[in-house]
């Protein structure tokens, strides 16, 4: 398919063709009700909402570019000439050419699809083309259009295309309100109060504690480190948007992790205007790294029933108030659908992928312990932590979703699937709640950013799930599990199993991540 | 008996430091190093056992200086509730001439009303109840204490303001007495390092005598994180106004051990 685009005299026509393939095949499903269209009964490439790079989300499209009928022209021109032969005279995705491509173009006519694209980010991928990622590790091989098109007749080709969506006004958030994200939910029935009791609770007596601090000491510094840099993060994001600002930050919780702490780093000190300003998240995050902690202990431990004291943790976890769901919620479109979503990521992406580099840790540190006793553990466990030391060094930043637990630790998500969801969804949280903190354009307040957390918070506890389900339109379609979704969704460059890590099959860590089959897990549970 | 309590808490700190779990460093209880405490109870749930020995240089004696070793054992009995027994035992157990007593039994419980907010300080108070137990022993005490607790970035402030009614006082006791504490805590080195806290609070405790007039001084004092279930404290203080009897120097050093 891609020889014949090269080859034909209209190539630069199929090399924007694979460009609009890889910008418009994800949204396909994005951009329509999961509920109306099951991914189970027609899996259908989903949208990798690639991170646009900062010089193209400052540009903006001309007043009138839209409904001004000379550029429309003129756009029309060149995607006759250039874009047509695969996407089809009326952009339906059916020109001569797209019948030998293996990636049928998507419709522009898909309203709903077309509704969701920025300005912004059609114009990067109309410009940068396969010279970008993930594109590039797809195999596309379309040159970027930046040095062939002037920006202004770039510009009117996305404008002319934009009318094969049926709409004929500007493509504005005023008229295509998918632009501006799924509004925040209204209040269910939970409620918070300014005047709370402080209730701080301590971590489950038994046997299996402390095993991690005294068996595996080099992971338990690991996981202290990860603690400051979730608190350092949002306290430093409540104080500052600022890039420099923020990648210190960055650096010093690197450097922080590397000093291998030997003490959990008192998160209230070290972010206090966020335990005083949204204390209920505060102790949501807590009690689940108690939670987190506890297992550890727990699979580090010589306790012989596992299972039983697992059902003690996790019926202690979910008896608090602020516990999370252990229901799959829809993270990928449901709950990264708001105004603000993906803003930190796209903003600020080497802590965002250094933040799902301590999620893939804390996931990939089960499956080690499920391979066996703590000597075992002790053998193992170096060479992972080692890994992951790789992703702090270059954060892979080509990762566009966050790490699942199925992904990384899937023994343990098929073993233990409450937890595993429980700490998908608590991981889904930080990524809305520094979303929010990366905005201050939409929530220039601290109020406002409190106002919003408070919204998003409801989906994620348990409490709004059971036993009456408030927020049973945020659960993850048909109940798939993170293993097909992944297998489903067109996500990019995606982070190894720990088994592939332990095999020596994974990628390079510390490398350019790129998208590859990912094996069937190595082991089973 | 002075050594056999010295001896169990000891024994104490070996047998559980090896299981202890990791302690909320930054909790100020009373005598730990200094008398201010914070609004905040130890977590729900955790057992911990704060103990130490301290000094005072007496203006007038005899005697010239005076010992003591403190013991409490603290519990997070229900959500934001925390009990306390404890007492403290003196060198001059018959020289002291103000409450408790060398070996009186202290018993307290702490509530904490609300979480701290970037606007609401917290707000607890504290019940104690002391026991004639102890050498020279007369007389129950009970003190009600208000405990208020308000932060900026990091640095704490905290108030403290307690009355005790004291029951079976002889001719030249009072029936009751007042406290009062202001002060602050800042972790030293935050946000990158948080196992110091640094403490300091000016104070004024009227004797039990009659005619005495109210003490008045200062401490200030450092509560450093060594393990995660260990703190080890330190400080000193000075009464620079106050009854004969004053301490113009004394200084105290502990460990809290949560588990």
């Amino acid at each position: 398919m891609t020889r014949k685009c090269l080859r034909a005299p209209t190539g630069i026509g199929c090399t924007l063709l694979l460009s609009l393939l890889a910008l418009l095949l994800p949204a396909t499903t994005a951009g329509h009700d999961p509920k109306q269209k099951s991914p189970h009964v027609e899996p259908a490439p989903a949208h990798v909402h690639a991170t646009v790079p900062p010089e193209y989300t400052k540009q903006s499209a001309a007043l009138g570019l839209w409904t001004d009928k000379a550029t429309l022209e003129r756009g029309r021109t060149i995607y006759d000439a250039q874009c047509a032969i695969c996407h089809g005279p009326r952009g339906a995705g059916d020109g001569p050419a797209a019948m030998s491509l293996e990636l049928k173009p998507p419709s522009l006519q898909d309203a709903a699809m077309v509704a969701e694209m920025t300005p912004e980010y059609w114009l990067w991928r109309v410009s940068e083309g396969g010279t970008a990622e993930p594109y590039k590790s797809k195999g596309s091989i379309m040159p970027a259009y930046k040095d062939t098109l002037s920006i202004d007749d770039r510009w009117a080709v996305i404008a002319y295309q934009h009318t094969f969506s049926g709409h004929s006004g500007p493509h504005v958030v005023a008229e295509h309100p998918e632009l501006r994200g799924r509004s925040h939910p209204a209040p269910r029935g939970i409620t918070f109060s300014n005047w709370v009791t402080r209730d701080h609770r301590w971590q489950p007596r038994g046997a299996w504690k402390w095993a991690v601090k005294r068996d595996l000491p080099q992971l338990y510094y690991e996981f202290n480190g990860i603690d400051f840099g979730h608190a350092h993060l949002a306290e430093t994001l409540l104080k500052t948007r600022d890039q420099d600002a923020i990648e210190r930050a960055r650096l010093e919780v690197v450097d922080f992790i590397f000093s291998s702490p030997r003490v959990p780093p008192d998160e209230e000190q070290v972010a206090p205007t966020f335990n005083r300003l949204a204390w209920e998240v505060a102790k949501t995050f807590d009690w689940a790294h108690i939670f987190h902690r506890s297992l550890y202990d727990l699979f580090a431990s010589d306790v012989k029933d596992k299972e039983t004291v697992y059902r003690k943790l996790l019926d202690d976890y979910l008896a608090k108030p602020e516990a999370i769901t252990s229901h799959r919620l829809d993270h990928h479109v449901a709950l990264w659908s708001f105004p603000e979503s993906k803003a930190f990521r796209d903003r600020f992406g080497k802590f965002n992928t250094q933040i799902w580099a301590y999620h893939w840790l804390q996931a990939a540190v089960y499956d080690v312990q499920l391979l066996g006793d703590v000597k075992k553990q002790q053998e193992l466990m170096p060479k992972v932590i080692a890994f992951y030391h790789g992703y702090l060094r270059r954060p892979p930043v080509e990762w566009q979703f966050m790490p699942m637990m199925p992904e990384a630790a899937p023994n343990f998500a098929t073993g233990f699937p409450e937890a595993a969801t429980i700490f998908d969804n608590l991981h889904m949280l930080h990524d809305n709640f520094d979303d929010i903190l990366a905005r201050a354009d939409l929530f220039p307040t601290l109020e406002a950013k409190r106002a919003a957390i408070l919204k998003i918070l409801p989906i994620y506890l348990n409490r709004g799930h059971a036993p009456t389900d408030l927020y049973a339109d945020f659960h993850e379609p048909g109940g798939t599990s993170m293993g097909a979704h992944g297998a489903m969704m067109n996500m990019g460059p995606r982070p190894p199993s720990v088994h592939e890590v332990l095999a020596g099959t994974a990628p390079p860590s510390d490398e350019p991540q790129v998208e590859r089959q990912v094996p069937a897990p190595a082991h089973k549970h | 008996m002075r050594r056999g309590i010295v001896v169990v808490a000891l024994w104490i700190i070996v047998a559980v430091a090896g299981v202890a779990e990791a302690i909320d460093h930054k909790n100020l209880d009373e005598g730990r190093p200094v008398r201010l405490e914070d609004a905040y109870p130890i977590a729900h749930g955790e057992i911990a056992i704060e103990t130490g020995a301290g000094f005072a240089l007496l203006k007038h004696g005899p005697p010239n200086a005076r010992g003591f070793f403190p013991i409490e054992v603290l519990y997070g009995a229900l959500p934001n509730l925390q009990l306390g027994v404890g007492s403290t035992l003196f060198t001059d157990p018959h020289a002291t001439d103000d409450r408790p007593k060398s070996g009186d039994l202290r018993t307290n419980v702490l509530y904490n009303f609300n979480q701290e907010t970037l606007t609401l300080p917290a707000f607890a108070a504290k019940l104690t109840l002391t026991a004639p137990t102890g050498v020279d022993g007369h007389g129950w005490g009970v003190e009600l204490k208000g405990i208020v607790t308000k932060s900026i970035d990091r640095l704490s402030l905290h108030f403290n303001g307690a009355y005790e009614f004291l029951a079976g006082s002889t001719r030249t006791e009072r029936d009751g007495r007042y406290e009062f504490a202001l002060g602050a805590s800042y972790p030293v080195g935050a946000p990158r390092f948080t196992r110091a806290t640094l403490v300091t609070d000016v104070f004024a405790d009227q004797p039990v005598t009659r005619g005495e007039s109210t003490a008045v001084g200062i401490e200030v004092g450092l509560r450093y994180q060594l393990t995660p279930s260990i703190v080890w404290d330190v400080g000193i203080g000075t009464e620079f106004a106050g009854p004969r009897s004053r301490a113009p120097f004394f200084g105290a050093t502990g460990l809290s051990l949560g588990f």
